[in-house]
């Protein structure tokens, strides 16, 4: 037995929660899951930010999930910037407001593009933070602002790295 | 707050409803590795075994 995982995603006013999430295709829509090519983003504008978690829902009888990593691999298109609230320093638990397309607050430090030497993103609001029982991760928030000059559409990888002490 | 599951489509009046349905999509509760390995799969097992290996480790190293 080993504790169960999954990634979450949050949007609209009412803080729907998507769980389980397929992907991270990023936007011009505050939807889960959405389709890029239905949705694409107008070049100098910025996606919807994405409000995600990690959620363990069950231990299995580990005795805790912690060490949370969140980086992208891959390049964006263009000059675009992906922006995050993950930091490995200076860190401080963010509350969810419903995303916007306009430059994000919440999400102001560049998206890490290899593995952290240290946890990003907090447990409990501390990066030393943990899950000894079923529960969530603080929120990650990201944000991909693209400029005038970007051609739509890239793909790149979103990964989202746990440590699991039995 | 409402959570979906977004595998079978099903929504719940909470998390706690969400965490006990049998997906139909896989036939196992979200609590169940079998679940996650089903929609992956079977990468979720290897990714769970490299996840307790790093924890592990760092415990070893801290001692």
């Amino acid at each position: 037995m080993a504790a169960t995982v999954q990634i979450n995603e949050y949007n609209d006013v009412g803080e729907v929660k998507e769980a389980n999430i397929t992907n991270s295709n990023m936007g011009d829509v505050d939807d889960p899951n959405l389709d890029p090519v239905a949705n694409p983003v107008i070049p100098g504008e910025n996606t919807y930010e994405k409000y995600q978690t990690l959620e363990v829902t069950a231990m299995g009888g580990s005795s805790a999930i912690d060490n949370l990593k969140i980086w992208r691999t891959g390049a964006l298109g263009g000059s675009a910037v992906h922006m995050t609230n993950a930091r490995i320093a200076d860190y401080a638990e963010k509350s969810y407001v419903q995303p916007i397309k306009t430059d994000s607050t919440q999400a102001d430090q560049a998206m890490p593009t290899s593995e952290p030497v240290s946890a990003d993103l907090g447990i409990g609001g501390a990066l030393a933070g943990s899950l000894i029982a079923a529960g969530e991760s603080d929120l990650l928030i990201h944000q991909i602002q693209t400029d005038a000059g970007d051609v739509a559409g890239s793909t790149s990888t979103m990964n989202y790295q746990y440590d699991e002490t039995a | 707050m409402k959570v979906r599951c977004n595998p079978c489509g099903k929504v719940f009046k909470d998390n706690e409803a969400y965490l006990n349905h049998v997906c139909a999509k896989t036939g196992f509760k979200p609590t169940q590795a079998e679940h996650f390995d089903a929609l992956s799969g079977g990468r979720f097992s290897l990714q769970s075994k490299a996840a307790l290996a790093r924890g592990e480790a760092r415990k070893k190293g801290k001692k």
